[in-house]
C-alpha cells in the first residue's frame, strides 16, 4: 500500500496536498495502522479539505497536537487525518482588552509565553500541557487543577471560527468579554470533539498573572478524615484555586515516599501576599481540626497535576473520567478503591470541581479491563455520577461502552450532527451515541 | 366575547383562570420592556407544571400557532413581544423552589421564579444567586435564562450562562428533555450552554438547576469621583490590568450623576465632576484589603477628586443607590427612556463614548451614560417622548448609529439585553450570510418548525425559517 492510500492521493490530485503520512502513534490511536494526514496553511484551506472529504464521502479526524486523539470512541472509519499543525499564530493579542485571539493550531506552551511578557496567564490546562494545542484543548473541553479558579475551559471562549464540511467558515461570538449578539455556539463546538466542524480560530480570555501563589499537602490516613476536611474547606471562606485529592496509591506514585500511605489534597491559593498568609494558616488550622498532616510546598507549581496518567504506576493502561457534585467524591473514592482491589488502581479527583480520574496502571490485566470498566459504570451509575473512558488500548476500545448511556437531549444532538455534518464525514462514532 | 376555537382548545387543557382571552387582560402581554414594538397575542396561558407546557406546545405545533414563552416581561429587546397569530405562555405561575442543596451550592427551581426571591430563600444558608439584572426584583430565572442575563456583578461572577447547570426543556414536539445537570460535566453537546441566551427560540426550560454562590464574608464598597470620564477609563483599564478582580466596576457620567441628584432617588455623589467609579471588592478581609489598597492608588494615580468607602451594609446601599435608581432618575427629564446596550473592548471605551456623545447631539438627544466599565458594556441612554414622532425617529436613528460605532471598535450588538426583534435586523453588521446560516441550523435542530418565538434574533432571511407571518414593524414611525 502506498504510504498515504488511495484518500492521499485524490487530495494530491484535487490539489490539497502536500500529504504525509500520519505518526504511528496517532494511527494506533484510532486503531488504524497507517493513514495520510493534511495541514493546511489557511483556515479557508480546512473548509476546502472538509468539502472535499463531504463529496468524496471521506472520514477525517481533525488533530492539533495529538494529544487527546484517542479519546472518544473508536471511530467507525477514517481516511485521514487533518491537522492544525500549520495553522499557527497570534491573530491579535489585547493586553489591555485581556483577549488574545489565536489560530487553533497554536501551542498553549506557545500562548502561555507569549502572554506572559504582560504577566498575563492563559486560563486553560490541558493533560497534554505545553504540547496541546488551543484548537484541541477547546473541542475536548480540556480542563486541569486551576478549573476552580478560572471555571470549566468553556467560560474561557469569547468567539470562535469554524469550518463545516459545506465548505464555509463560520464564526460566532466576538472579541469583547461579555456578550449576548447571536447563538453561543463557542459552547456548543467547545466539548463535540470536532464532529459539527474543526475550530480554525478563536478568541480567548486572558487573565492577569496573580502577584503570588502557596502551597501545600494536607495528608490524612483514613478517607473518612479527608471527608471531613473537604466539607470543611468548601464551607469555609477559603477560595483556593486548587483542590486535588489523591488516593494513597495516586499520591506515592506522583510524589513518592515523602507522601506515602496517605490521602493526600493537593491546595493551592492565588493572589495578592497578605491574603495568601492569612489563608494559609486558616487552612493549617483546618487540617490540625482534623489530624491532618500539613506539608508546605516550596514551589506552588509542583502541586498542578495538569496531566492526571502522572498518578499511573508504569504508564496509564486506562484511563477514566467520573463527573460528579463536589460532595460525592469521597463516597465515590471509596467505592472505586474497592472494585480495584488490590489491583494497580490509582485516582485522582478534583474535588472542588467534581470530576475523578482513575487510572489503571501498566500491570493492570488487559482481559479484566471490561470488567472493571463495567462495575466502574455501575458505580457512577449508583451515584449518579457519569463516566467515560478517556484512554484505553484501541483494541479494547472499541468494545468499551466509552460514552454510556444516551445523555438527555440526545434527539436534538443527533440533529445537530446531521445539520452541520450530513454525510457524516466528521469523525464518525467518535461522540456519544456514535455520533 | 365568545371564545374562540382556539381559546376553548387551550382550556380543555389548562384550569379555566390558567387562559386569558379579553382584550383588557391581552392589554399587558402586547410589549416587553421595549414598547416600541407591540402586538397582541390571540389568547394567553399561564401554565402550572411542565406536563401542562408540554401539552400546550404539542397542541400548538400541530396547529402551526407560534408560542412565545414570557417570564415577567421586562425584557429590554422586545424578545416576548407576541407573535402574530400566536399565544403567549407564561410561566410566572411555575415559581417554586423544589430542592436547595447547601453542601454542593445548587437549587433545583422552576423557571417562573423571581431572580430575587431565589437569593431571599437561601440567605440564611450563607448563599445567594449570583446574576443580578437590575430587573432582579421582578424578572424571572426563566427570562434571566433567555436573555442571559448579566448584572453589574457580572464582572466577577459571570452571567447566568455560568450559573445555569442544567434545565428541563419542552421542545417543539412536546417532548420534555433534561439537559445537563449538577455534575461537573455532562457528555454530549454542551446544550445547556448554547440553550441559555437563546431568547425562546430553543424550546421552553420549565425547571432549572442553579449554581448558588456563598455569600463572600467581607464587601468594600469605593467610590471615586474623576474629572472627566477619560479620567476614570484609565483607572478602569489599570484595574483590571492590575489583577483588581472586583465583584463590580460600574461607571456614571456627568449627566447622570445631575439627574440622580436632582431627583428622590439623590445618594450624595459629588457634583460638577466628570465621571463616578463604584468599585466593589469581595472576598476574605485581607484579600479586599490588599485590592482596596491597590484600587485606591490607581485612582489617585488617574486623577481621582474624591474617595468614599464604605464596609457596613446601610452605608454600601447608599453608595449603591444612585447607581441602582439611575434609569428611575431619568425619568425625571422626559416620559421615556431608551436604553441602548452595546459592547467594546474595555480599552476603547472613552473613545466610543465620545463618539456616541457627538451622535446624541446631532441628532439633537439628551444622552446619559452608566455603564459596565469592568466588561466595556455600555448603557448610552437617551431621554425622550413616546408621543414626539420626530424625536423617536432620532432615537431610533441615534440607536443604530451608536450600535455602528461600537461594531466599529471591535465590539458587539448586545451584552445583556438580546438581539429580539430590536438589533435582529442589524445582525449582518457582525455576522456573514456563512455565520447566520450556522446560526440558523442550531435553531432548526431544536425547533425545526419554527414555533417558538418566531421572527426574533436572526433576520428572516437567513435563518429560513418557517414563520407563520413576519412580526411586527415598529408602531413608532
Amino acid at each position: 500500500m502506498i504510504a498515504t492510500g488511495k484518500a492521499g492521493e485524490a487530495l494530491d490530485r484535487a490539489g490539497l496536498g502536500p500529504v504525509r503520512e500520519a505518526d504511528a502513534r496517532r494511527c494506533s490511536a484510532l486503531g488504524a495502522e497507517a493513514l495520510p494526514e493534511v495541514a493546511p496553511r489557511e483556515p479557508g484551506q480546512v473548509a476546502e479539505v472538509l468539502r472535499f472529504c463531504a463529496k468524496e464521502r471521506l472520514a477525517c479526524v481533525p488533530v492539533g497536537g495529538g494529544t487527546e486523539l484517542s479519546f472518544g470512541g473508536v471511530p467507525r472509519r477514517v481516511d485521514l487525518l487533518v491537522s492544525t499543525s500549520n495553522l499557527t499564530g497570534v491573530v491579535e493579542y489585547a493586553p489591555a482588552d485581556l483577549t488574545a485571539t489565536v489560530r487553533a493550531g497554536t501551542t498553549l506552551g506557545v500562548l502561555r509565553e507569549t502572554v506572559s511578557r504582560n504577566r498575563h496567564e492563559v486560563p486553560l490546562e490541558a493533560s497534554g500541557g505545553d504540547w496541546a494545542t488551543l484548537g484541541g484543548v477547546l473541542a475536548a473541553a480540556s480542563d486541569g487543577p486551576r478549573r476552580l479558579l478560572w471555571g470549566s475551559p468553556r467560560e474561557q471562549v469569547l468567539g470562535i471560527a469554524v469550518a463545516h464540511p459545506d465548505g464555509t467558515i463560520a464564526k460566532a461570538g466576538g472579541r469583547v468579554v461579555k456578550n449576548v449578539t447571536g447563538y453561543d455556539l463557542p459552547r456548543l463546538h467547545a466539548g463535540a470533539l470536532g464532529t459539527l466542524g474543526v475550530i480554525v480560530e478563536a478568541t480567548i480570555r486572558l487573565r492577569p498573572k496573580p502577584r503570588a501563589a502557596r502551597a501545600a499537602g494536607v495528608a490524612f490516613h483514613e478517607l473518612d478524615a479527608a471527608a471531613g476536611f473537604l466539607r470543611a474547606v468548601r464551607a469555609s471562606p477559603l477560595r483556593p484555586s486548587t483542590l486535588d485529592l489523591l488516593d494513597p496509591e495516586g499520591a506515592q506514585t506522583a510524589f513518592g515516599a515523602e507522601f506515602a500511605a496517605g490521602w493526600l489534597f493537593l491546595v493551592r491559593f492565588d493572589g495578592e501576599e497578605a491574603a495568601l498568609e492569612a489563608e494559609g494558616g486558616r487552612l493549617r488550622a483546618l487540617a490540625a481540626e482534623r489530624g491532618g498532616r500539613f506539608l508546605p510546598f516550596a514551589n506552588p507549581e509542583r502541586v498542578l497535576l495538569e496531566d492526571p496518567r502522572r498518578i499511573a504506576w508504569g504508564g496509564a493502561l486506562l484511563w477514566l473520567r467520573a463527573s460528579t457534585v463536589p460532595s460525592m467524591v469521597p463516597t465515590f473514592l471509596e467505592r472505586i478503591r474497592r472494585e480495584a482491589g488490590g489491583r494497580p488502581v490509582s485516582a485522582l479527583a478534583r474535588a472542588g470541581i467534581g470530576t475523578i480520574h482513575i487510572l489503571a496502571g501498566g500491570e493492570f490485566p488487559l482481559s479484566e479491563v471490561p470488567t472493571f470498566v463495567g462495575a466502574a459504570r455501575e458505580t457512577a451509575r449508583g451515584l449518579g455520577a457519569s463516566l467515560l473512558v478517556v484512554d484505553a488500548p484501541p483494541a479494547a476500545r472499541r468494545d468499551l461502552p466509552v460514552w454510556g448511556e444516551a445523555p438527555g437531549g440526545i434527539a436534538v444532538m443527533r440533529r445537530l450532527k446531521q445539520a452541520f455534518d450530513p454525510e457524516g464525514v466528521l469523525s464518525p462514532g467518535r461522540f456519544v451515541e456514535g455520533l | 366575547m365568545t371564545a374562540s376555537p382556539l381559546v376553548r382548545d387551550l382550556l380543555r387543557m389548562l384550569e379555566p383562570d390558567g387562559v386569558l382571552c379579553e382584550p383588557e387582560d391581552l392589554l399587558v402581554y402586547e410589549c416587553d420592556g421595549l414598547a416600541l414594538f407591540r402586538a397582541t397575542p390571540e389568547a394567553v396561558v399561564l401554565p402550572r407544571s411542565t406536563e401542562q407546557v408540554a401539552g400546550v406546545v404539542r397542541f400548538c405545533a400541530a396547529r402551526g400557532v407560534p408560542i412565545v414563552a414570557r417570564g415577567a416581561g421586562t425584557g429590554l429587546s422586545g424578545g416576548a413581544t407576541p407573535a402574530p397569530g400566536g399565544i403567549v405562555l407564561e410561566l410566572a405561575r411555575m415559581n417554586r423552589i423544589l430542592d436547595v442543596d447547601a453542601e454542593d451550592r445548587t437549587a433545583h427551581v422552576e423557571t417562573g421564579l423571581v431572580n430575587a426571591d431565589l437569593s431571599a430563600a437561601v440567605r440564611s444558608k450563607g448563599l445567594f444567586y449570583a446574576p443580578d439584572p437590575s430587573s432582579q426584583f421582578a424578572s424571572t430565572i426563566g427570562g434571566n435564562v433567555a436573555e442571559n442575563s448579566g448584572g453589574p456583578h457580572g464582572f466577577k461572577y459571570g452571567q447566568t450562562v455560568r450559573h445555569v447547570l442544567g434545565l428541563t426543556v419542552v421542545l417543539n414536539d412536546g417532548s420534555v428533555a433534561r439537559i445537563g445537570g449538577p455534575n461537573a460535566e455532562n457528555p454530549g453537546y454542551d446544550l445547556v450552554g448554547v440553550f441559555v441566551g437563546s431568547e425562546g427560540t430553543f424550546g421552553i426550560a420549565t425547571e432549572a438547576w442553579l449554581r448558588l454562590t456563598p455569600i463572600p464574608p467581607f464587601v468594600e464598597t469605593l467610590l471615586f469621583s474623576f474629572r472627566s470620564l477619560l479620567d476614570g477609563c484609565r483607572a478602569v483599564s489599570e484595574m483590571v490590568a492590575a489583577g483588581v478582580e472586583a465583584a463590580a466596576l460600574e461607571m456614571l457620567d456627568d449627566r447622570t450623576i445631575a439627574a440622580i441628584e436632582a431627583s428622590v432617588y439623590a445618594a450624595g455623589y459629588p457634583k460638577e465632576v466628570g465621571a463616578v467609579l463604584l468599585v466593589e471588592l469581595d472576598g476574605t478581609r485581607e484579600e479586599v484589603e490588599a485590592q482596596a489598597r491597590e484600587a485606591r492608588s490607581i485612582a489617585k494615580r488617574c486623577g481621582a477628586l474624591a474617595t468614599s468607602e464604605a464596609v457596613e451594609e446601610a452605608e454600601r446601599a447608599r453608595l449603591w443607590k444612585g447607581r441602582k435608581s439611575a434609569f428611575g432618575a431619568m425619568g425625571r427629564i422626559a416620559p421615556d427612556l431608551y436604553v441602548q446596550d452595546a459592547v467594546v473592548p474595555r480599552s476603547r471605551i472613552a473613545e466610543v463614548l465620545a463618539k456616541i456623545g457627538a451622535i446624541a447631539d446631532r441628532h439633537r438627544l439628551r444622552l446619559a451614560n452608566v455603564f459596565h466599565a469592568g466588561d466595556g458594556n455600555l448603557h448610552p441612554n437617551l431621554s425622550y417622548d413616546a408621543r414626539d414622532a420626530d424625536e423617536v425617529r432620532r432615537v431610533l436613528q441615534a440607536g443604530e448609529e451608536m450600535l455602528r460605532a461600537c461594531v466599529e471598535a471591535g465590539g458587539s450588538l448586545s451584552g445583556e439585553h438580546g438581539i429580539g426583534l430590536e438589533k435582529r435586523d442589524f445582525m449582518g453588521l457582525l455576522f456573514t450570510e456563512a455565520d447566520l446560516e450556522a446560526m440558523g441550523r442550531v435553531r432548526r435542530a431544536f425547533d425545526p418548525q419554527g414555533v417558538f418565538n418566531p421572527g426574533k434574533v436572526l433576520p428572516l432571511r437567513a435563518c429560513r425559517e418557517r414563520v407563520p407571518a413576519p412580526a411586527e414593524e415598529p408602531v413608532a414611525p
